[in-house]
């Protein structure tokens, strides 16, 4: 419907008013961040001593197993939550609105807010204990909060709450014809379901999962306040922010922020393997 | 495989796997069927349930705990009070940080669309090649992960002498603001009509005519709520403006996350006050574009 008319010389002006902010303030400084990470700070030659420091300190190359023992659990139990909610409330039954609206509600708090909610639930006179303390079903609290147990929830509560609202649009795409014609030629629910709105939705539950996965893996704030920074919850963007903010070393900073950039392609790329060995596609046919 | 033999005499019929899944319709009605249903339902309930309880649960007891007197050891606590917000605001000077947070975001967001509004206007009604790499491109900043480009950001920020100062902390947001004003206004721009402009056009308006009575209106309400959208979007910068803040230059939820990462002395209910105040300003500004798009829709009839 629009006419779109071949862009003439003095058209391309236009784009630059945006255009050079974003190549000075965006693409120079990431092209010298890969070039930092090959320098030492005082000197000036190229080296591979960051990343040599990085694979052999352990104190550097433990945060790899560290975030991904965080975030790689966490992200597959926040897909069965979501999933499960979205999926049991996608037929018409009353209150599944103010469900939905509940489950996403944590992504208006954020993170911090979030971080915090969970200390003062979790904490151990919080009411998460006392309440089990109260029905007698265990002596001493747990202690859930400043500690792997604290991230672990925060994350499960934030990335539930993103998965959800992506997979509550898809699902709505999702045509219940096709599901209606497998029900009535005789189908079970359960075959139905493993055999048309598994496969129609396969895909985009996995990009969901991937692009929720790579948020996650550069987790910090809630890294830093409901979990133990010092060992347990020492992820990539903590130890990033450490040598950059305390230690002033940008090179080793950067070559921990690209470690963790090589990480989330290695991971969205098995997602994405996995994701092209089903069918990708439209699943809204004859609406 | 068990439902199937509960029918003998179809199961010998079909040799195929469609057939099999026609002869398992009986299953519903069975009582395995039943308890299948009951089952899942049940576990979906308990799913929902165990859920919710806790993002009801930690909500109620973190937004409790600012308003609550003095909480320790009972179920609920003693009194309600504002006073742990009004000591917070004291203590960390928040209207402060609220008027330096303000100012930043409300330029930045100004001038990312100023910038932004001449691209998205080419993309949209101009063909060239390359278009949709250059579309891919402005899409690059907020898909790939922000550490990346923050920290040499920093550096050169802190080499040049614009860290720590309130024109740098706009000029870092305006690596947010531009690609996400582009994101979100061109399928706006994409979805205006061109011909009312040559219909103008072509009934002899002139150039400030067609502007003023055909362009302008068009446009207005897109992108007052896309300044909305940006201006949110900037108020939740975090990595970048905590890379290069200084003391007495950085964001609300910059600062709020500096006490809140230090200060493990100060009695919770104050720093969980602190933390809902990151709350109002999002509120506010939630409520403030619902408003806005009904208001636009109400005028024009859509």
């Amino acid at each position: 419907m629009n006419q779109e008319v071949f862009a003439k010389k003095r058209d391309y002006l236009l784009l630059l008013p945006s255009l050079i902010p974003l190549l000075l303030l965006f693409v120079y400084p990431l092209l010298k961040g890969f070039v930092m990470t090959f320098q030492q700070p005082e000197t000036a030659g190229l080296t591979l001593a960051n990343y040599v420091e990085f694979f052999t300190n352990s104190n550097y190359y433990d945060t790899i197993w560290r975030t991904l023992y965080l975030v790689v659990p966490a992200s597959i139990i926040e897909l069965f939550i979501a999933f499960g909610i979205t999926y049991f409330i996608r037929e018409k039954m009353r209150g599944g609105g103010i469900i939905a609206g509940l489950t996403i509600f944590p992504l208006t708090l954020g993170s911090i807010i979030v971080d915090m909610a969970v200390i003062a639930f979790f904490k151990p006179t919080g009411w998460f204990n006392t309440t089990l303390i109260n029905m007698g079903l265990i002596d001493e609290p747990f202690t859930l909060v400043y500690n792997y147990a604290g991230a672990f929830i925060a994350l499960v509560i934030l990335g539930t709450a993103f998965i959800a609202s992506n997979l509550v649009g898809m699902m709505g795409t999702i045509d219940p014809n096709l599901e209606r014609a497998a029900r009535t030629l005789g189908a079970s629910r359960w075959v139905t379901f493993k055999r048309v709105f598994w496969p129609l939705i396969r895909s985009n539950v996995l990009t969901v999962f991937a692009l929720n996965l790579i948020m996650q893996i550069g987790v910090y704030s809630t890294a830093v306040i409901v979990g133990n920074p010092a060992s347990e919850t020492r992820t990539f963007v903590v130890v990033a922010f450490e040598e950059a903010m305390r230690n002033f070393n940008y090179n080793m900073a950067n070559t921990v922020a690209i470690v963790m950039g090589i990480t989330q392609l290695l991971v969205l790329s098995i997602v994405f393997a996995i994701r092209k060995r089903g069918y990708i596609g439209s699943a809204s046919t004859f609406k | 495989m068990k439902a199937e033999k509960s029918f003998p005499e179809l199961e010998k019929e079909d040799g195929q796997t469609v057939q099999g899944n026609i002869n398992r319709k009986p299953l519903r009605n069975s009582r395995k069927g039943l308890f299948l249903q009951k089952g899942y339902k049940t576990s979906s309930w308990a799913l929902i349930l165990l859920f919710l309880t806790i993002v009801l649960g930690m909500t109620i007891a973190v937004v409790l705990s600012a308003f609550g007197e003095e909480w320790y050891g009972t179920f609920l606590p003693q009194g309600y009070t504002i006073e742990w917000f009004i000591k917070a605001w004291q203590a960390y000077e928040v209207g402060e940080y609220f008027k330096i947070t303000m100012g930043i975001v409300l330029t930045a967001t100004v001038i990312s669309l100023v910038l932004s509004i001449p691209t998205v206007y080419i993309l949209a009604r101009r063909d060239f090649p390359f278009k949709q790499a250059l579309i891919s491109f402005f899409q690059l900043p907020f898909t790939l992960p922000d550490l990346l480009y923050a920290i040499p950001v920093a550096s050169i920020f802190y080499s040049i002498g614009l860290a720590e100062t309130i024109p740098g902390l706009i000029i870092v947001n305006l690596i947010v603001g531009i690609p996400f004003s582009v994101f979100i206004l061109l399928p706006y721009m994409e979805s205006l009509d061109p011909r009312l402009e040559y219909a103008a056009t072509s009934l002899g308006a002139t150039k400030f005519k067609l502007f003023q009575r055909i362009v302008l209106p068009q446009v207005v309400p897109g992108i007052t709520a896309s300044a909305i959208n940006i201006f949110i979007r900037m108020f939740n910068t975090f990595t970048i403006i905590l890379l290069i803040s200084g003391p007495k230059t950085q964001t609300l939820n910059v600062m709020v996350f500096s006490v809140l990462q230090g200060s493990g002395s100060q009695p919770p209910a104050m720093l969980n006050s602190l933390a809902l105040t990151l709350m109002i300003p999002l509120l506010f500004f939630s409520f403030l574009s619902l408003w806005v798009s009904s208001f636009t829709q109400r005028r024009l009839g859509k």
